[in-house]
């Protein structure tokens, strides 16, 4: 009978979920929990919404996809029910959430096509991601049965969604700080599965990558996949592929979704005021989206400075250069420099196996190039001038440089090992090069120095 | 370019005190250089603007570096560590796959 309820329509389904749902927390009433789940969202049917259901959202939705999706999601369910119970309720939650997000994308659209696509800050970054942990953790630790705590709760929600989307839209140069503080992350990778705040990003993050959320959403396994499993992965990786990485970031987010979700109704549960936060919310809404497009704006021409503005050593990488690492662009120097620059920062006495390595920049090679086939009568004061580069570092004590070359539109690196003194060989060159375009010629440069 | 701090191509002259200027050649990869007599305090900005109006390209188009290191357009020369007579090298942004 919960099938054919089920394939009839949401409304049906949704009502089906609220009694999982109540069956999985006796002493909550239903009634409550669909009231609860509305606030959250800014609009004003956010009642309907959550609670049930879907009719009249679904001609207003522009993306057919979704749709198709939720259905094919609950094919799914009825044939998972059967055979997997338990897995099935958990289908069933997944296609709760895919309406969620479905509304979500709705109330998200007008923003979407202001920025066209989310375009990230980086300048915000780190702030972002600052601001979205102490958001989580502040959240977690509120006491959840007053209204101001709730309010305030909300406003966190919507300063984490912005961050976690930018966050999430620069994934590459963000994963740098996200690994410098993994242990953090992972940490609150954790309370996100605890704490209510989880709403918002999970919007975000659905549209904008949607696509990948659906592909992924109809494996049962989203559980199993913990944030840190994405935090861990290199960020050369990320480099070089930052949207599988996406992928895999979308998919778990909206797994800690699922279980956050009956937080969310825990929280709110005592609260009757709920119509006033609504509004309160709408507005505070509005107003984020109208910070965020201004702030989009302003940040096209922002050039930022890694490590930092003071630093004699600095690179600077600007706004606009994330659009490089989208997939099939062309890796521009600014990029390869803050990442060489990212590396050298983590080095330290202590952190030998950086220490030990010199990278010069992008345009090292190119100098050096210069340096080598100088003609000029002052060629020894060329090199002098040219040590310069090197200064204050011997690099002769370091155990590798490494030198990116470019050339013909093509990247490639010499990594050049110094053996200890005690042992007899000469210095090793190495050029790794992914197309063998660069001839071995920077070898034999190299070798003069 | 006709602005008095940053003066002209090719012309070491030294106009005014030296102690307030300094020239700073901007050399691009052929090994041409312009030189430039900037105002020790005067941000680099301008002589970065006015090397890629000499050379009519769009502003942003290279890249300044002294020693390898990156020069900042809103640094003066003095807080970069320019000094007299020394070499700006510029690339231009590199692109690669």
């Amino acid at each position: 009978m919960e099938k054919r309820v089920e394939n009839r329509n949401k409304r049906k389904l949704d009502l089906d979920w609220d009694q999982v749902f109540v069956e999985r927390n006796d002493d909550q009433p239903a009634e409550l929990i669909v009231e609860k789940d509305g606030p959250p969202r800014a609009a004003s049917n956010a009642y309907s919404d959550d609670s049930a259901s879907g009719e009249e959202i679904d001609p207003k939705l522009p993306d057919a996809e979704l749709e198709s999706d939720i259905k094919r999601k609950k094919k799914t369910y009825d044939t998972y029910r059967f055979t997997l119970p338990d897995k099935g309720e958990k289908l069933l939650r997944e296609i709760k959430r895919l309406e969620d997000e479905r509304q979500r994308r709705r109330l998200l659209r007008p923003e979407m096509d202001v920025d066209g696509c989310e375009k990230p800050t980086q300048s915000l970054i780190s702030g972002a991601s600052d601001t979205y942990r102490q958001g989580t953790a502040s959240s977690q630790f509120q006491s959840r049965s007053s209204f101001a705590s709730a309010f305030t709760e909300k406003m966190e929600e919507n300063n984490n969604c912005r961050a976690f989307d930018k966050e999430l839209s620069t994934l590459a140069p963000c994963e740098r700080w996200k690994i410098k503080s993994n242990e953090e992350l992972s940490h609150v990778g954790r309370q996100k599965s605890r704490s209510s705040s989880r709403q918002r990003p999970f919007k975000c993050v659905s549209s904008l990558y949607s696509k990948e959320d659906k592909s992924s959403f109809s494996s049962d396994d989203q559980k199993g996949r913990a944030p840190s499993t994405y935090l861990s992965h290199p960020a050369v990786e990320n480099i070089s592929s930052s949207f599988p990485n996406k992928k895999d970031e979308s998919q778990f987010l909206p797994s800690n979704k699922s279980r956050q979700r009956k937080e969310r109704t825990l929280v709110l549960l005592d609260e009757d005021e709920y119509p006033l936060e609504e509004t309160l919310e709408k507005t505070l809404h509005v107003e984020t989206i109208e910070q965020e497009d201004k702030l989009d704006e302003r940040m096209k021409d922002v050039t930022i400075y890694y490590p930092s503005r003071d630093d004699p050593e600095s690179v600077e990488i600007c706004y606009t250069d994330i659009t490089n690492l989208a997939p099939g662009a062309y890796l521009t120097s600014p990029i390869m420099n803050f990442y060489i620059r990212y590396l050298q920062q983590q080095a330290s006495p202590a952190n030998r196996a950086l220490y030990d390595c010199h990278f010069f920049n992008t345009y090292f090679y190119k100098k050096l190039k210069e340096a080598v086939s100088y003609k000029g009568v002052d060629k020894n004061s060329f090199f002098i001038k040219f040590r310069r580069w090197w200064k204050g570092v011997n690099i002769f004590h370091k155990a590798y440089v490494l030198i990116p070359i470019h050339e013909d539109l093509h990247w490639s690196l010499v990594i050049i090992s110094i053996p200890n003194k005690e042992e007899e060989s000469g210095p090793i060159i190495l050029h790794l090069d992914s197309l063998g375009l660069h001839s071995s010629r920077s070898v034999f440069n190299n070798i003069r120095r | 370019m006709s602005d008095p701090t940053t003066v002209k191509k090719e012309a070491q002259e030294e106009k005014t005190t030296p102690s307030e200027y300094m020239t700073l050649r901007v050399k691009d990869k052929d090994h041409n250089a312009l030189v430039f007599m900037v105002r020790k305090a005067t941000p680099l900005k301008k002589l970065m603007d006015a090397y890629c109006v000499r050379k009519n390209v769009e502003l942003n188009t290279f890249v300044f570096l002294f020693d390898g290191r990156h020069l900042r357009p809103e640094q003066t020369p003095d807080e970069a560590g320019l000094g007299d007579g020394d070499e700006i090298d510029t690339f231009q942004h590199q692109m690669g796959g």
